[in-house]
């Protein structure tokens, strides 16, 4: 799939994974990568910048984790998180109801 | 797990190259790659494959270390910047509240001491007469020019502070909205390094400023107009003593910046 086309929604998408619950980056990748079977092929390490990002913006909050092996960093959405995931859901499915609209008409 | 100097080390030492930033956001990205990267990797061998096909293909997956560190870089200086704006904006509504105050300050000095104490210019200062006339049509009541003057820097003096100091409630008003959503309190806005240290210096050199003039008033203006500029002093200096007090607090928790 495009890479421009998953970068504008990729925020989007990590709100939904996140709205499951917490987890940490290497889960939300695979989630990510499990989810859309293999579809999505983004460099895998952009995903945290975004992370931080959205954290930045008070999407989500973070802590490490020492329940593993290792120490990790285990993200969360904030509640201004699940409004904005509310939001992009009902956007979503606007969008998707438009899009389909159209090409449902065929020439 | 094997962690030697192999296809994850060497990209890990690359990606540290690269990367910009505060040291905690540095190593907390380093730190997440490495999780990452090993996690991926084992995964990979747990399935059967090679250990080092395997490091060679999560590094691959996770992406060309220079666009990574870039894509970290870019995320972290823009939430810094953001974060810089928003500490100057809260010391401005907090400077534009102080004036706010200070314009209650003014009342209550009036009701001590009189408006020629805290509005009227020094004795002997001359008004253009076109200005007179038009103090004294807005103030018909006063007895001559001086007095007239007293009363219009009277209410412009106060309108503005008030309308300084709503302001300012409003534009903290919004950051504590905002910070509340975010998670971000408006007390730890005003509590950072940068705002600190800005508003400790503003605070300071205004109380010191409006000291010397309102000092110069009581003695050589027979303490006409004083009170307009003391009236800064008494909100200033406590503003002054809070930043000041931060400062301490921070200084004795994690020492003395090292330039």
């Amino acid at each position: 799939m495009a890479a421009e086309r998953l970068k504008g929604n990729l925020d989007m998408m990590l709100l939904q994974i996140l709205g499951g619950g917490e987890m940490h980056g290497y889960r939300v990748v695979c989630e990510l990568r499990d989810r859309s079977g293999g579809e999505f092929d983004l460099p895998e390490g952009t995903v945290y910048p975004a992370l931080h990002r959205l954290e930045s913006q008070g999407l989500l909050s973070s802590s490490w984790s020492t329940a593993g092996p290792r120490r990790r960093r285990v993200y969360r959405l904030s509640a201004a998180g699940h409004r904005a995931l509310a939001n992009e859901r009902r956007e979503w499915a606007r969008f998707v109801d438009a899009v389909g609209a159209v090409m449902a008409v065929t020439a | 797990m094997s962690q030697g100097d192999g296809p994850i080390e060497n990209y890990l030492d690359d990606l540290l190259g690269r990367l910009s930033g505060r040291p905690s956001e540095v190593r907390r990205a380093l730190r997440e790659a490495e999780d990452h990267l090993y996690s991926d990797a084992d995964a990979r061998v747990a399935a059967g494959e090679d250990r080092h096909a395997a490091e060679l293909e999560t590094v691959a997956r996770f992406g060309n270390a220079a666009a990574v560190a870039e894509s970290f870089n870019l995320t972290h200086r823009s939430a810094t910047l953001r974060e810089v704006i928003e500490q100057l904006i809260a010391l401005a509504g907090l400077g534009l509240v102080a004036i706010g105050i200070s314009g209650l300050v003014e009342i209550a000095m009036t009701a001590i001491w009189g408006k020629v104490w805290v509005f009227a210019d020094p004795p002997g200062t001359h008004y253009q007469a076109a200005s007179c006339r038009y103090w004294e049509s807005l103030h018909p009541h006063a007895v001559g020019c001086a007095q007239a003057y007293v009363a219009e820097a009277m209410s412009d003096g106060l309108l503005y502070r008030f309308v300084a100091g709503t302001v300012g409630l409003v534009v903290l008003a919004v950051l504590v909205v905002m910070g509340r959503r975010s998670g971000r309190r408006i007390r730890g806005v005003l509590a950072t390094p940068v705002t600190v240290v800005l508003g400790g210096v503003a605070s300071s050199a205004a109380a010191a400023v409006f000291l010397a003039v309102g000092a110069d008033r009581l003695t050589t203006g027979s303490g006409h107009g004083a009170g307009q500029w003391l009236s800064a002093v008494v909100v200033s200096v406590p503003i002054a003593a809070a930043f000041g007090w931060a400062a301490l607090r921070r200084i004795r928790r994690v020492g003395l910046p090292v330039w």
